[in-house]
């Protein structure tokens, strides 16, 4: 039976993290790949977020406090398992392989959407996920993901880019997109 | 694109029963702790501080890390203060001049011992050799001295087991007796004997019975060495 210090706690932690656990869990689910693992990692995040919710200054934003842990989790299950291979810097490379993209064609399915954002390296997946899905500012993804707000403006380009690329080539396959375009004008 | 992206991915939805497992483990973990930011490899290193201090505290009241003279001199002050003042003059020279001393790894020969004793006491060392234990080497015979007062002094090591003789010319009304005496103080084991004109001492960090052994295998020898002086 809890005390009633911890009651008046847990009553605080319900109302202001467990709200979040939607988000929680959509970003979790993009960043493990594996709806099961994505939950094994948001029970990890809650239980560490109770553990050190006596420091969390009410009135603060939680919900950017849930995701710092959040990716906190979600870097240590990867480097336990070593599945998912980091990319630690942005490869200049790339974006000299990225044409200037094209926009989304309408037809493309949730599930060629969600896979093309699958693919690309997850750096720059949670920073398109935190800025474009979750629309959190930049300073607060900086501070989220532990990394300059700089090199949140250039992860953010360059993911956006790739999916861009991604879809593209998702719509071409379907005959769809930038070359049947061209063949049309042809 | 951003528009789209964010209404797909924001179909995804926790399953409904994740709540519940996420607050079921949350009360079976218990109350948060107030320092459990701290991680456990800092209250490990704090321990290990803590541990090290301990030892090196203890090792310093046993007169290890002792690196300056002044802190050597108060060891052995505070030391000599546990035994009676004749007993203690074989333990300070011991202490001082066998006990805080860097070795080299190539001790000296026989000869260039004997040369260093003098010519008085040369004869001390081919008489006690063959009577301490197995395993002890002769590594310094020289005559020195503690506050003033001189001492013939031998010094034999097995590793880093020390074990002295040290003999000192009797003084005015001192006197230990007709018996040998023996005390200890610390790790330090003392043996003591009187002839007509001197104080002879054994001093290791043996157990008392294998220290009053030496001494008792010594001293027909030692008297022997020292009547021809005391003639």
């Amino acid at each position: 039976m809890p005390e009633p210090g911890e009651r008046s706690l847990m009553s605080r932690f319900e109302n202001e993290a467990m709200p979040h656990m939607n988000d929680l869990f959509r970003t979790a689910t993009r960043m493990m790949g594996e709806r099961s693992r994505a939950e094994d990692v948001l029970q990890e995040t809650y239980l560490q977020a109770w553990k050190s919710f006596h420091s969390f200054e009410p009135g603060t934003n939680c919900r950017a406090w849930l995701f710092k842990i959040l990716f906190h989790c979600v870097h240590h299950a990867r480097r336990k398992d070593m599945r998912f291979p980091l990319v630690k810097e942005p490869n200049d490379a790339l974006d000299a392989t990225l044409a200037s993209p094209p926009a989304v064609p309408e037809q493309l399915t949730d599930e060629e959407i969600l896979a093309a954002l699958d693919k690309i390296p997850a750096d720059f997946r949670s920073v398109v996920l935190l800025v474009d899905v979750e629309e959190f500012a930049y300073k607060e993804v900086a501070e989220i993901l532990a990394i300059p707000i700089g090199t949140v403006m250039s992860r953010l380009s360059r993911g956006r880019k790739l999916l861009r690329g991604y879809l593209t080539d998702a719509a071409v396959s379907y005959g769809i997109g930038g070359d049947a375009e061209n063949r049309q004008g042809a | 694109m951003t528009g789209r992206l964010q209404e797909t991915v924001k179909k995804v939805t926790a399953p409904p029963e994740l709540a519940e497992r996420i607050r079921s483990a949350i009360l079976a973990a218990g109350p948060p702790r107030r320092y459990s930011w701290i991680p456990v490899y800092y209250a490990a290193a704090i321990a290990a501080g803590l541990m090290a201090l301990a030892v090196g505290s203890v090792g310093y009241q046993q007169g290890y890390f002792r690196f300056s003279d002044s802190s050597r001199q108060a060891y052995i002050s505070a030391i000599a203060s546990r035994v009676d003042h004749l007993m203690s003059l074989g333990l300070c020279d011991h202490v001082q001049c066998a006990v805080f001393r860097e070795y080299p790894k190539d001790p000296p020969t026989l000869e260039e011992l004997g040369q260093t004793l003098g010519p008085a006491n040369a004869d001390l060392i081919p008489a006690v050799q063959g009577h301490v234990p197995e395993g002890y080497r002769l590594v310094m015979a020289h005559v020195c001295q503690y506050k003033g007062r001189p001492f013939t002094h031998l010094t034999f090591r097995d590793g880093k087991q020390v074990l002295s003789l040290v003999i000192a010319r009797r003084g005015v009304g001192e006197s230990i007796g007709d018996q040998v005496r023996e005390s200890s103080v610390q790790r330090y084991q003392i043996a003591a004997f009187e002839t007509p004109g001197h104080l002879v001492y054994v001093v290791s960090d043996l157990t008392p019975e294998k220290n009053m052994r030496v001494l008792a295998d010594l001293a027909p020898t030692v008297r022997a060495v020292l009547r021809k002086s005391e003639g």
